[in-house]
């Protein structure tokens, strides 16, 4: 697919999708993408996507989102980005198959949820990774606290019930990238976080997790080109 | 119940709301709660308040809200925070005047220029108070231009909203109202040459009820921030005694 590679500055603007085809703008592995990447998936859309270079953004990029960031959606004129707003209008313009929560209190529970993941958690997330051996323990302390209010979140089978839905496809991505953590020593442990790390399992199992799905050796082989200030986002590609 | 005096730490808890009553747990100048209490007024919805101290947090806060932060509503059992969470499910439980659009690609506007908001000028809207802030001539330029954003979305209708002001305006309204504070503390302000439909917005937004009910004023808000900056935040400023 002559998109797959990363597109960068210098790039010539890509022509718009044809009528009523569906475009997504995406980076293979941004886990926020990855987050409308399984609506897409789960949903059995139909679409094409072009990849974009993060670190060298394509000038044509900020036209489409003055954020100039992923995942945006393209369809017959109409540009929509960020990822929550994405995977909702998705829901909106396909609504079979609808995974966004229709009972109010329901998705705002699913919205405080994301809320607590952001407060608690993301931050911890990332310093952990770029952290130095005597940074590790307090930070892993905090990351850890974080989790167990998303341990604590999840009462049933899924985040969302009995069967997978936005929530559980909105915090996915981060969990796919756990092993990234690895290195500094943190590993989901079935002891600690036994829901958890059932609901790992369980969403592995899915046919939309598994189409979206990354294996943990190339999560850290890009990771690591990340952290040398040189990210591959085509790593993995065949040439 | 309403209480205007702040609950702190170290205090006993309030008794939980009754049965039907809709409470909301706020603070008189924390500009996310206003946001809510705008949604409340505008739609009518019958609510009372406990104010709470956001630097020094009441222990039993945390018991309703991990994050205890405000806004955060309390009505028969359930418990609602985040303000624009607050705000669309109070949109969609309540009657009253509906704030948000049903058209797929009207609710993702207001989601993207929300983002926009979130990404250029909340993060930097007080740092532009501090004078010596360390970059302040690239922060207004970004500043800036996320409110360019939103003069040209706010062009052929009076408010985000349409005709009447909707999720957006009500999001945005309790920065603008705490704007004269940056021009007090740093000389900042937006000019009504170069932003001439925002300002007509703010004036159109000022005329309304619900903003009016509220509107606590410039020295009130200074008060208040210098409280804080002073180490000894006064979430009771202005009341009497």
């Amino acid at each position: 697919m002559p998109y797959e590679r990363a597109m960068k500055t210098g790039s010539a603007c890509p022509p718009p999708p044809g009528p009523g085809k569906l475009r997504l703008y995406s980076q293979r592995f941004c886990p926020y993408a990855q987050r409308t990447r399984l609506f897409l998936a789960a949903k059995g859309i139909e679409h094409e996507t072009i990849n974009v270079n993060l670190k060298e953004k394509p000038e044509w990029f900020f036209e489409k989102t003055p954020i100039a960031k992923v995942p945006v959606l393209e369809k017959d004129g109409k540009i929509v980005y960020e990822s929550l707003v994405c995977n909702e209008y998705l829901d909106g313009i396909y609504p079979d198959k609808c995974i966004t929560p229709s009972d109010p209190l329901e998705k705002a529970r699913q919205s405080m949820v994301l809320a607590l993941w952001d407060a608690k958690v993301v931050e911890f997330y990332y310093k952990l990774v770029t952290a130095k051996e005597d940074e590790r323990p307090a930070l892993t302390k905090q990351f850890v606290d974080g989790l167990q209010f998303i341990e604590n979140a999840l009462t049933q089978p899924f985040f969302s019930g009995d069967k997978a839905g936005a929530l559980d496809y909105n915090l996915w991505p981060f969990f796919e990238r756990l092993c990234v953590l690895k290195h500094v020593g943190f590993e989901l442990s079935v002891d600690q976080f036994p829901k958890l790390s059932a609901w790992v399992e369980r969403m592995m199992q899915l046919p939309e997790v598994k189409a979206c799905y990354f294996p943990p050796e190339l999560h850290v082989q890009f990771g690591k080109t990340m952290m040398s200030g040189s990210p591959d986002y085509d790593i993995g590609l065949k040439e | 119940m309403s209480s205007e005096k702040a609950f702190k730490t170290g205090s006993t808890a309030p008794d939980p709301p009754a049965p039907g009553v809709l409470r909301l747990i706020s603070m008189r100048f924390c500009p996310y709660a206003h946001r809510t209490i705008l949604a409340l007024t505008a739609k009518g919805i019958e609510y009372e308040t406990v104010n709470v101290c956001t630097v020094n947090k009441p222990e039993w806060f945390f018991a309703i809200n991990p994050l205890a932060k405000v806004p955060t509503l309390q009505h028969d059992g359930k418990v609602v925070y985040e303000s624009l969470v607050c705000n669309e499910y109070l949109d969609r439980v309540f009657p009253g005047r509906k704030l948000s659009p049903e058209e797929p690609l009207e609710k993702a506007r207001i989601g993207m220029l929300q983002a926009i908001w979130d990404a250029k000028i909340s993060p930097n809207f007080y740092k532009i108070a501090n004078k010596d802030q360390e970059g302040r001539e690239d922060i207004i330029k970004v500043f800036k231009e996320g409110m360019s954003f939103l003069e040209k979305e706010v062009t052929s209708k009076s408010f985000f909203g349409g005709d009447e002001p909707g999720f957006l305006d009500y999001s945005f309204w309790p920065w603008f109202e705490r704007m004269p504070v940056l021009e007090v503390a740093s000389g900042f302000k937006l000019e009504e040459a170069e932003f001439p439909k925002l300002f007509a917005w703010q004036a159109a937004m000022r005329d309304r009820p619900e903003v009016k009910e509220h509107a606590k004023d410039t020295p009130i808000h200074l008060q208040y921030l210098m409280s804080r900056k002073q180490g000894n935040p006064d979430p009771d400023a202005g009341l009497q005694a």
